[in-house]
């Protein structure tokens, strides 16, 4: 079976965009605010053209109430330090307990697109950030591609699927557990729900062509 | 965060990924530089920034008809390039924001951290004295030798006190040292090679030495007898020609029935006794001290001469002088090498026999130490040793003879042999054995403990342009006069062992035996590479009373572990393969790189960055601050400590910047390292050291210690008060203690707790070092395990699997009971580096262990030769084994 997107329902030219947007706004927010100046962030933030409802302007409104030092205490004590490591790391290799192969899966997926991290995340390839960046570079792939476009959806569903959809829904639990009003919490309850809808959209773009030969 | 770069290929599925082949931007050479000994060269494999393997690189050399070093490598190296991604990496600065030890943290920069850390480093450095700030390192820092050099400068610049780790863990040969007047008596591992008999005493290599355990059995093959010696049954004990199980703590009792069987079989080496060692020498009977000069004549009372020893010459049947002893310049060092020598030339020494002897008191009866020790080693006759070791009688007779057949015999001994509170006697009864059989000195022969380099390259970076003033320190001492060490004695051991051990501890500081750590109090702590709360044996007692109780803690590590959970600040340090170092272990006769394949995770950077962002600091807030210099007194030396120029004295007013011009300078200004480039070695991984043309450490080109050999090969004297290998010590509190022979002494029990709890070093783990490491965890039981006899599990109704409490007076924990046979009864065995943070309650096997405050008297002699405090020579070592515990199924 051969995969193919359908481009009357994919509309890139008009799709892309809001939805990179929103990959880059939520790797910018969990980002860590120690490596980030503070966001300039309204709630009135729109994403015309996104294939999906999803509305951020909540999530926005909380996050403008802190200050960018009570951020970095937050960040830190959820996902950077604690006596046994992250209470919730936010490296996808470490959240699963680093499985065999996991990292080398999304350095391929990195080299092969070309997706190259300054020196100094490299060995933070599995950061949740660094996996929304890579699906905000592939989305703009997707809309400057003239000749194959579909390299960057097909590449984007997989990754999607391979990595974020399988590790953000624990993430967001065991974060839950920790603390259900932290601000943290609420972006990735808003980033879980976006991820699926987005998935559910994709899938919805993909088709499956039948190429045996007789 | 990104360079952007559109896809050339077209992408159908993730198959298309796994189609490109991996490739590597880069082979590094490596190493971990851990304390294992194993210094193991590595290729380290990156791509994209980040370690995704290691493989043991394998160009070692052959010493002469020995099998080689390589491939050299363990499970835990190779593992390292997961483990350096782990959850328990510490990547940031860190500030403690809840109370100490509850895990709340706050993420903080650099410049932050180091000002704050260097104005409380101020206030206590001119408001009492930097004595009260000190600055531990443990050996995964210490071993390395630019990361060391940085401490070494540091504490040289700013006066803070460096504890020595040597003793501070119980690793101090003391009873070596007291014998032969040196600790490094080590060959390289090929040596066990040339053995033709190795006993392998309290110590497993099998699971500790992986890299070199290959040396017994390929020795074993070519028809060397390896016997194991160990009250459990260990993996070496496995492979072993033989296997002895002395119930714990009794190994003294065994080695002087082996002695009793060698003389009373005339098995000894007459010649060699009589000439290396001080068994001919004379002993007045009425006061068990040796027959001196001032016993014969008025002039012998001159002090300076008191190092005159006696022999009785059968060839005249007299009292002759000892060749090599009476010169009276110095009464110990190696100033007295230049001149003596052992050489016996006409003299005909006699080993038995009782004299009448004219002295200043009259007439008195001398005898031989030969003598005195026949007679000692009577209590010790094979049966009798029998009753307190459980080795049967026929086993102690069959080992003596092996032994004293082979030429030359070698005792591989452990670090465990210096953690007894009478250890000092086993490996005195340990030399003994090695000395009759004529065996130390020889290749393949002698007491394998230690040896180390020297350390001309270190010291000279430390004290260049500024001279010594070093604070050095036995962290033992220091502990007693920090901690509340005398009531642990009291609460554990009762009263009368207190008083009785506090009034010699503090009759040695009286006499100015050992240094006085008392009067600046400790006010602040570094701790590097050290995960210092968790090897004190002392429960939590020091935990308690002078950790927690310091002002200011500060963590220097890669790793989080409950040193720094307790600490105020926790910096960040470069791992393995992140840093430029050295490593030099005598076991293996290479110069060893680590080289920086990946720059460090995080914001962590390497031990002499740290340091120099804390010398920066301290210099910036000095003279912001407008600190004037203060005064201070090292050793008796006035010393001008001027902290506004800590960072420009760091770094040698900025020739050196970094690890690789420290790595270099060690390189230029040390003896036996081949004068190479660092961008060579880099590229090399290993280069061979110098002098190294047989498995010992016997040319003085070498870069280890080989005083012990030339003693025996150039019959130069040893740094001991006789100048020979000193058996017989006549110092007041060795007569008063019954320990002038080696003899042996039961260990301390803990009155109502019938088992004795053993501890080893760990086949997956170094120290507390990938104790943590979920795949080596995975081959273990997942979770600390504790061993113990079938007999014992049942009598308490105990299964294998079961969580198990053990507890005694000072605590209690709890741990996996592992059922095995291989544990004899009235015994626990459990492998060491467990974190606290693994164990219910944080809670780890130190809360059974009391013993930090059993500082042994004698330890702490001094006017007495080379008996006196030397800092990583002699000093009390803390004892870890005197102690007893129970233990009960868990609910």
């Amino acid at each position: 079976m051969e995969r193919v997107t359908n481009e009357v329902q994919r509309q890139s030219e008009t799709t892309a965009l809001p939805r990179a947007t929103i990959y880059s706004l939520f790797s910018q927010l969990l980002s860590s605010p120690h490596e980030l100046k503070p966001l300039s962030l309204t709630s009135d933030i729109s994403f015309e053209g996104l294939p999906f409802d999803f509305n951020v302007s909540e999530m926005i409104d909380n996050y403008i109430k802190y200050d960018h030092d009570e951020l970095r205490l937050r960040y830190s004590g959820l996902f950077e330090v604690g006596d046994d490591g992250p209470p919730v790391p936010i490296r996808e290799d470490l959240f699963l307990a680093q499985p065999a192969k996991l990292r080398e899966d999304i350095v391929r997926f990195y080299d092969y697109f070309g997706y190259q991290l300054d020196e100094e995340f490299q060995w933070q390839m599995d950061h949740l950030s660094i996996e929304l960046e890579f699906m905000h570079f592939l989305i703009i792939g997707e809309l400057r591609s003239d000749n194959d476009k579909l390299s960057f959806q097909l590449g984007q569903y997989d990754f999607l699927e391979k990595h974020l959809i399988n590790w953000v829904p624990p993430f967001l639990k065991k974060l839950s557990t920790l603390d259900e009003s932290d601000i943290y919490t609420k972006i990735v309850i808003e980033l879980e729900e976006f991820l699926l809808k987005d998935q559910f959209w994709q899938k919805e773009t993909i088709s499956h062509k039948d190429v045996a030969g007789g | 965060m990104s360079t952007q770069a559109i896809a050339d290929t077209p992408y159908r599925g993730t198959e298309d990924l796994y189609r490109r082949k991996w490739t590597w931007d880069k082979v590094v050479r490596g190493t971990h530089g851990t304390n294992c000994a194993g210094t193991c060269a590595f290729n380290v494999y990156i791509k994209d920034g980040v370690v995704w393997r290691e493989e043991q690189q394998g160009q070692y050399e052959q010493l002469g008809d020995v099998p080689d070093f390589g491939p050299r490598g363990c499970q835990k190296g190779l593992r390292h390039h997961k483990y350096m991604y782990g959850k328990q990496r510490i990547l940031y600065p860190l500030k403690r924001v809840g109370e100490r030890g509850e895990g709340k943290w706050e993420r903080i920069s650099w410049e932050q951290a180091t000002t704050e850390i260097a104005d409380k480093f101020l206030d206590y450095a001119t408001e009492y004295n930097p004595e009260c700030i000190s600055y531990g390192s443990g050996t995964q820092m210490s071993v390395k030798l630019a990361s060391y050099a940085s401490l070494l400068r540091l504490g040289n610049i700013t006066g803070i006190t460096v504890p020595e780790f040597f003793s501070g863990v119980g690793d101090l040969p003391t009873g070596s040292y007291m014998t032969l007047g040196q600790v490094y008596t080590g060959d390289t591992f090929a040596s066990v090679y040339k053995s033709k008999c190795v006993m392998v005493w309290m110590s497993n290599p099998a699971a500790t030495r992986i890299p070199d355990a290959h040396f017994f059995w390929e020795a074993k093959y070519n028809g060397t007898q390896v016997i194991a010696v160990s009250p459990e049954f260990t993996p070496t004990a496995m492979h072993s020609s033989l296997w002895l199980n002395p119930k714990p703590g009794t190994d003294a009792a065994l080695a002087m029935s082996m002695v009793q069987v060698i003389l009373r079989e005339n098995l000894y080496q007459a010649d060699y006794i009589k000439e290396q060692t001080d068994l001919p020498f004379l002993v007045r009977t009425d006061t068990k001290e040796f027959l001196r000069r001032e016993d014969l004549s008025l002039y012998g009372l001159l002090a300076v001469a008191d190092n005159v020893y006696y022999m009785w010459d059968e060839s005249t049947n007299s009292v002759v002088q000892a060749p090599g002893t009476g010169r009276a310049d110095k009464p110990f060092g190696r100033d007295r090498r230049k001149y003596g020598t052992l050489e016996l030339g006409e003299i005909k020494p006699s080993l038995e026999g009782r004299w009448i002897v004219d002295t200043l008191d009259g007439e008195v009866e001398v005898t031989t130490v030969f003598e005195l020790l026949k007679e000692e080693s009577e209590n010790y006759k094979p049966e009798n040793a029998s009753e307190i070791t459980g080795v049967s009688a026929k086993v102690i007779e069959k080992t003596a003879k092996i032994f004293a057949d082979a030429d030359p015999g070698m005792i591989y001994a452990g670090y465990a042999s210096c953690k007894w509170l009478h250890g000092d006697l086993l490996q005195r009864a340990m030399l003994l054995l090695l000395a009759l059989t004529g065996s130390t000195g020889k290749e393949g022969g002698g007491l394998q403990i230690a040896n180390s380099p020297n350390a001309r390259g270190l010291t000279q970076f430390g004290f260049s342009d500024v001279g010594p003033a070093f604070r050095l320190i036995s962290s033992t001492t220091w502990d007693y006069d920090h901690a509340d060490m005398k009531e642990l004695n009291q609460k554990i051991y009762g009263n009368d062992l207190a008083e009785k051990f506090d009034r010699y501890y503090k009759k040695s500081i009286e006499e100015d035996w050992f240094p006085d750590y008392s009067k600046n109090g400790w006010k602040m702590g570094f701790f590097a590479g050290n995960n210092g709360a968790n090897w004190r044996a002392t429960g939590s007692t020091w935990r308690k009373t002078a950790f927690e109780e310091l002002e200011t803690i500060v963590s220097l590590a890669p790793d989080m572990g409950v040193t720094s959970l307790y600490s105020d600040y926790v910096l960040p340090i470069a791992h393995h393969y992140e840093r430029n170092d050295l490593m030099l272990q005598s076991r293996v006769p290479y110069l060893q790189v680590l080289n920086e394949a990946v720059p460090p995770l995080g914001e962590a950077v390497d031990d002499w960055e740290a340091n120099r962002r804390l010398a920066e600091a301290i210099s910036r807030r000095a003279k912001e601050r407008n600190i004037k210099p203060i005064q201070d007194a090292v050793d008796g030396r006035t010393v001008r400590r001027d902290y506004t120029k800590t960072l420009e004295l760091y770094t040698m007013g900025g020739r050196v910047n970094n690890s690789k011009d420290v790595a270099q300078f060690i390189i230029n200004a040390s003896h036996g390292i081949p004068k190479i480039s660092f961008e060579e070695l880099s590229q090399k991984g290993i280069v061979k050291v110098e002098g190294v043309e047989s498995t010992m450490w016997e040319k003085d080109e070498s870069p280890y210690h080989n005083e012990i050999v030339k003693s025996v090969k150039k019959k130069l004297p040893y740094e001991t008060f006789t100048g020979r290998q000193q058996f017989y010590i006549d110092h007041e509190w060795f007569i008063e203690f019954g320990e002038t022979l080696p003899t042996f002494k039961e260990p301390l029990k803990i009155d109502e707790f019938p088992l004795r709890m053993m501890m080893g070093h760990a086949r997956h783990g170094i120290h507390s070092t990938w104790r943590d490491d979920s795949f080596l965890l995975s081959l273990q039981r997942g979770e600390p395990d504790i061993y113990v006899n079938p007999d014992d599990a049942t009598n308490r109704g105990v299964q294998d699997g079961d969580m198990i409490r053990v507890y005694n007076t000072a605590g209690e924990f709890f741990a996996m009971a592992h059922v095995s046979s291989g544990i004899q009864p009235g015994m626990l065995f459990m492998y060491h580096g467990w974190d606290p943070k693994m164990f219910k309650g944080d809670k780890n096997f130190s809360e059974v262990i009391p013993t930090g405050g059993l500082i042994k008297p004698t330890s702490m002699a001094g006017d007495y030769g080379h008996l006196g405090y030397q800092p990583l020579a002699f000093a009390p070592n803390q004892t870890y084994k005197d102690f007893t515990c129970d233990f009960e199924k868990s609910a």
